[in-house]
Order: C-alpha cells, then structure tokens, then sequence
C-alpha cells in the first residue's frame, strides 16, 4: 500500500469515534471523523474518501437516508456500524447498497478485517485480477476447468450450485443477503428464501468438513451469507 | 270462555245423564239433587269462576224441576217438599261453588307465585356460575330467551332514544337490554326482562371488580419483578464496573510504572469483562422484550444447521477447552422460527453447560427429528441440576445457590428466556438426566407452523 487510504467515520458518539481515530490512524489510515450527517456530507464531498464507515443513529439524520444519497452519486465502499441489531434493517442497509454491516459493540480486529475486505473490492474494481483458479485450506476450485476439489477430491457440484459458489467467492467477505443471492442466481427477486438456505446447506454439506463449524460459507442469521474472507 | 262453557255442559250433561240413570232404579228427587250439587262444585273446580259456578246451579235448578219434580217435563212444582229442596239447592249450590272456585283460584295463584319464585331464584343463581364479561352477557340472553321466550341483546354503547331496558348498578346505567321482537306481551314476562336486567347489572359490576382486582394485581406483581430485577442488575453490573473502572484508572494513571506484561493483562481483562457484559445487556433487553409481552417472532424457514452454527460461534470462546460435539441430522430440515431468538436459546442452554460443570465434562449437542417436532438437546456430563431449584428452574431469577455471597451468578434469567421463546413458537422445554451423570436440556419446536 504505497498511498494512504481515507477513511470517513460518521459517528456521533465521542468515545466511539475516538478509538476507531486512533486504531484506524495506527494502522497507517488516513482518517476523517464527523459526528452529523450534514458534516459527513460536507467531508465526504470536500475529500473524497475511499471507504465511509457510517453510523445509523445519528441526530440530524438517519443514517439510512445519508447511506440512499451517498449511493445516488457514488459506488465507495461503505460500512455501516449500528447498535440496532435487527435483521431487518440489516437487510435494509444491504439492500440499500451498503457493503457490510457491523453490530455495536464490536472488536476492533473484526472491523478492521472487515475495512480489508472493503478494500480489496476496491482493489478488484481497478485491476480486475483474474486467477485461473481459487484455493484456501481444503477448498479449490478450478475456473477454466469449471471444477471444484474438496482434499483434493474433485466433487460433483450442480450448475446452480457452481454458479452460486462462484457469486459467494467473488464477494468473499462481504455478507450477500437472500434477496441479493435470488437475484443474481435465479434472476428474479422475492423469491422464497427457504430454497435459498436449503440450497445453502446442500452446497455447505458438500464443501464442509463440519457443517456445525462452517470453515467457508457462514450464515448471518436471518440476513443472508458471507463466504468467509481468510 | 269457551273451555268454560264446554266444560259446564259436560259437568252438567253428565250430571243430567247419571240422574236420568238412576231414576229408572226409582231413587229419590233428594238423592238425584246431589247429583247435581256434584256437578256444580265439578264445575266450580273445573273453571275456578264463581260465575259459572252460579251458573251451573241456576241450570241445574232449572234441568232437576224440568226433568224430576211432579208433574215431569213441566216447569211447574206441584209439592213444597220438591220446592224447598230446589230453593236450599239454589243456596247451597251458589254458596259451595263460590267458596270452592275461591279456593281454587287462591290454589292456582299459589303455585303461580311459586313458580315465578322459583323462575326468578334461578335466574338470580344462574349468574353465580359464570363469569366473564361475554358469558355473563350470554347468560342473560339465554336466561330471557329461555323463561321469557324472547330474544333480546345487550347493547353497551349507550344510546339514549333507543327502546329498551336499563342496566343499572350503583356506578349508573351499564347499558341497556334491548328485546329484539316486541314488547312483554304479560306481566310475568315484563317481571322476568326486569330480573334479569338487575342479576345482570349486579353481575356486570361484579365482573368489573374482579378486573379491577386482578389489574391491580398484576401492577403490583410487575412492580416487585421490576424491582427485583433492578436489584439483580445493579448487584451484577457493579462487580465488572469496578473491575473496569480499576484496570482502566491503573493503566491511564501509572501506564509508565507497569511492565508490558502487566499492561497487557489489565487490557485483556477489561476486554473480556466488556463481554461479559455485552451478554449481559443483551440477555436484560430480551427480557424486557419478552415479559412485556410484545413478543414478536420473525418467523422464517431457518435451516436448523445456520442456526446452530449461529449459536456455536458465539460460544466457541467458551467451549474452546471443552469437549464439545455437535451432531445435526443427515438430512437438511427446516423450521419455522424466529433465527436469531432460537440461537439465543441455543447460546443460553450451551453457555449454562460450560459456565455450571466442571471444566473435564463433555457437552453435546445434538438435533433430531421426530414426527413433527424437532429435538434439540444440550447434554453435559456434570454434576446435574441441584434438587432444590429443579422444580422451578425455568422461572425468573432462578440462580444456583452459591456459597460466596459477592460471587458473580449471573441474573438467573437465560433459562426463563429460553422457556418464553420457546413457547412463543409453540414448542416445550424440560431438562432430564443425563445417564449415568449430568443432565441433558431439551426443547422442542413444531417443524409445521400451525397458524
């Protein structure tokens, strides 16, 4: 990383802003704190940061509708940080095009992983990186030969399923909600969610060692999955 | 009228009838006479009117001097014997059958009366049995339905032009009992409609008091858990305070003293405090959530395997030293749930088991499915729930009994938590023992929902 990236923080609450200043900035981060929305909107406009991480609670605004402006003129990558826990607005954040979601109180390891994951999005959209296969621990799949290894073992994976596998990688890291998934594989969207978990466990059963410790596809209870990023 | 005047003619035809038969056999003009008294005290009895009683001994007199006195066929009377026979007649006749009708009608007002004693004693019992706002109101359209043969309902919005019979009780008109086709066509119907209105009123104030009763009840019930439960959380959250506070003052005020070490520590022990807590506020706020009865299910077909999956993730820093197994079923099953409560109570139930047995026991987890309920269990092998809190250890507050008094314990409420949530989704929840040792918690959720 030759060039510093920047980091926009809309937080309201002091403490909060504060540690996630200082760990952003050790981590070699340049960063940008604003406690409103109208501030975000100012600072975001002025400097053009790489990556916002936004807070849903915030006093002049909500920060949904800050997070539908920001999305009307710009693709950057955001990550909203709330205390509100429901599914539902996760779900809405996500949809909203959000890129991740992260529940108050969290660790600052998980945050920053997840300001990783973000980032090389980031770097994916510039270079377009195209390996001719994906590995990690006991999973391989090969994409010229549109062939998957378990151990080694080549298995046998439906077409859907490949396709899906392939949608999971590519977003490696970042949670894709059921309606997202719906979208992208069947292509049509308010579809039932059931057959998207029971497609979900048939294609974990078939790529997971132990399906109560997921190594890759995990489940964000009653938002959606995330293939897992490391 | 008409009943009356029938019977009169067979009393006195008959009369008439058994007179001329024994007057073949040549018996007395003073036996046949009584006869005919006979018929009129039948008559009397029969009509219960002193004027058909007179009016059969007129006619009588008239048909015994017709028929019987010298010469026959003839209105004349020949002998003063058969003339005072006729007048003492005409007296005794008139005299009995007024006294007997008198007494007849007098009979039949008697068990009239009773009758409507009894009407009104059960209709004033029959809201003794009840109770209820809508039954009590059905009652009493049963009641009038049922003694007065009309059909009526309560009306409690209280419009003033509508007909109809007030409802009354010493805090003013509750409302009005409207007959639905026409008026009390008598007097013991009208009598009914009103008896019923007052056991109502009665009844419906009775009803009132009650609520009253038990909504103070339950203010006050809810009061003293919310003060209970205030102590329990300020106890529990004081101890991690203090810890908190004082590694955080020790490192902000002597950092440059500490060894690195040592710095280390204080941080990793405020952080796993911070968890601590974290559970805690999370566990406070399902239960406020929970007892205030808005209860909200999400329910969604959940694979049962992301929801232990869910659960698992949140407990691994806790089962990280244990020997822990996880056993799903072959297939992938699906349930109707809320995902996120149902992993809470999987979280509880396996948190119990580390936090409760000693650190060599074994936890399992196991999911399977029989009929159309699926069973998840969480079996330890420690040393099983002590007898004195078993009987209720899925109620609030329920904490293991332990011998230091400042010791953490925790608010008691995982286990009530996870008994509301599994009720709300219609399932059950028990703990068993584990054989040979330790115990195994279950709890069932239907795989179909029902609604």
């Amino acid at each position: 990383m030759n060039e510093k990236r920047t980091i926009l923080v809309i937080e309201d609450d002091k403490y909060i802003s504060h540690f996630i200043d200082i760990s952003l900035s050790k981590e070699g981060y340049r960063v940008l704190v604003a406690e409103t929305a109208e501030e975000g909107m100012f600072l975001f406009s002025s400097h053009r940061p790489d990556i916002v991480l936004l807070d849903l609670g915030l006093p002049d605004r909500d920060g949904i509708d800050l997070l539908r402006d920001l999305r009307a003129f710009s693709d950057v990558p955001i990550l909203v940080v709330s205390a509100r826990g429901q599914e539902k607005e996760k779900i809405v954040a996500l949809d909203l095009g959000a890129n991740d979601y992260i529940t108050k109180p969290f660790y600052m390891g998980e945050l920053m992983a997840r300001i990783r994951v973000s980032e090389r999005s980031l770097q994916n959209t510039e270079f377009e990186p195209r390996d001719s296969q994906f590995s990690c621990d006991w999973l391989t799949v090969d994409y010229e030969k549109r062939k998957v290894y378990v151990s080694g073992n080549e298995i046998h994976l439906t077409p859907t399923e490949y396709k899906t596998l392939l949608l999971l990688i590519a977003n490696k890291g970042k949670v894709l909600t059921h309606n997202y998934i719906i979208r992208q594989i069947w292509g049509y969207e308010g579809g039932d969610s059931k057959s998207v978990r029971v497609f979900m466990a048939n294609l974990r059963r078939k790529l997971e060692k132990d399906t109560a410790h997921p190594r890759f596809i995990l489940t964000e209870v009653g938002v959606g999955y995330r293939f897992a990023d490391e | 009228m008409r009943k009356n005047t029938i019977k009169t003619i067979l009393a006195m035809a008959s009369a008439t009838g058994f007179s001329l038969l024994i007057d073949l056999f040549g018996v007395d003009n003073e036996s046949i006479i009584m006869v005919f008294l006979l018929s009129v005290l039948f008559t009397a009895v029969l009509t219960s009117s002193r004027g058909w009683a007179i009016g059969a001994a007129l006619l009588s007199a008239v048909l015994f001097n017709f028929l019987f006195t010298e010469p026959r066929y003839t209105f004349f009377i020949y002998s003063t014997n058969d003339l005072m026979l006729l007048a003492f007649f005409l007296v005794t006749g008139t005299v009995s059958g007024t006294v007997t009708s008198r007494l007849q009608r007098e009979m039949e007002l008697a068990s009239q009366n009773e009758r409507t004693a009894r009407t009104m004693y059960r209709i004033a019992s029959g809201f003794l049995s009840v109770s209820s706002r809508e039954s009590v109101v059905k009652k009493a359209e049963d009641l009038v339905r049922q003694y007065a043969g009309l059909d009526c309902r309560v009306d409690f919005d209280q419009a003033d032009n509508e007909k109809g019979y007030d409802i009354k009780s010493t805090s003013g008109i509750l409302g009005k009992l409207v007959l639905l086709h026409g008026e009390p066509e008598n007097q013991q119907q009208l009598l009914i409609v009103q008896a019923v209105c007052t056991q109502l009123g009665i009844a419906l104030e009775r009803e009132n008091l009650v609520a009253d009763r038990e909504k103070i009840q339950l203010a006050m019930e809810r009061e003293q858990q919310r003060g209970m439960f205030l102590r329990s959380v300020a106890h529990d959250l004081r101890s991690p305070l203090t810890a908190l506070s004082g590694a955080g003052n020790l490192l902000s005020d002597n950092y440059d003293a500490l060894t690195d070490c040592e710095r280390r520590k204080l941080a990793s022990d405020v952080s796993e405090e911070i968890v601590w807590l974290t559970d805690l506020v999370e566990n406070i706020l399902n239960m406020t959530r929970i007892s205030e009865q808005k209860i909200v299910l999400h329910k969604q077909d959940e694979v049962i395997d992301d929801v232990i999956g869910e659960a698992v993730k949140h407990t691994e820093r806790l089962l990280r030293d244990r020997n822990f197994q996880v056993k799903l079923p072959e297939e992938v099953v699906t349930v109707p749930m809320d995902g996120k409560l149902i992993s809470q109570v999987i979280i509880n139930l396996l948190e119990n088991a580390a936090r409760h047995t000693p650190p060599d026991s074994e936890i399992s987890l196991a999911v399977k499915t029989s009929g159309n309920l699926l069973e998840v269990s969480v079996a330890d092998t420690g040393n099983g729930v002590p007898e004195a809190i078993r009987s209720h250890l899925f109620e609030r507050f329920v904490t293991q009994d332990e011998r230091v008094v400042d010791g953490r314990r925790g608010l008691g409420l995982g286990l009530a938590i996870c008994r509301a949530i599994v009720n709300a989704h219609g399932g059950e929840i028990h703990v068993e023992d584990n054989v040979p040792k330790g115990s195994i918690f279950i709890f069932t959720l239907p795989m179909e929902d029902r609604i």
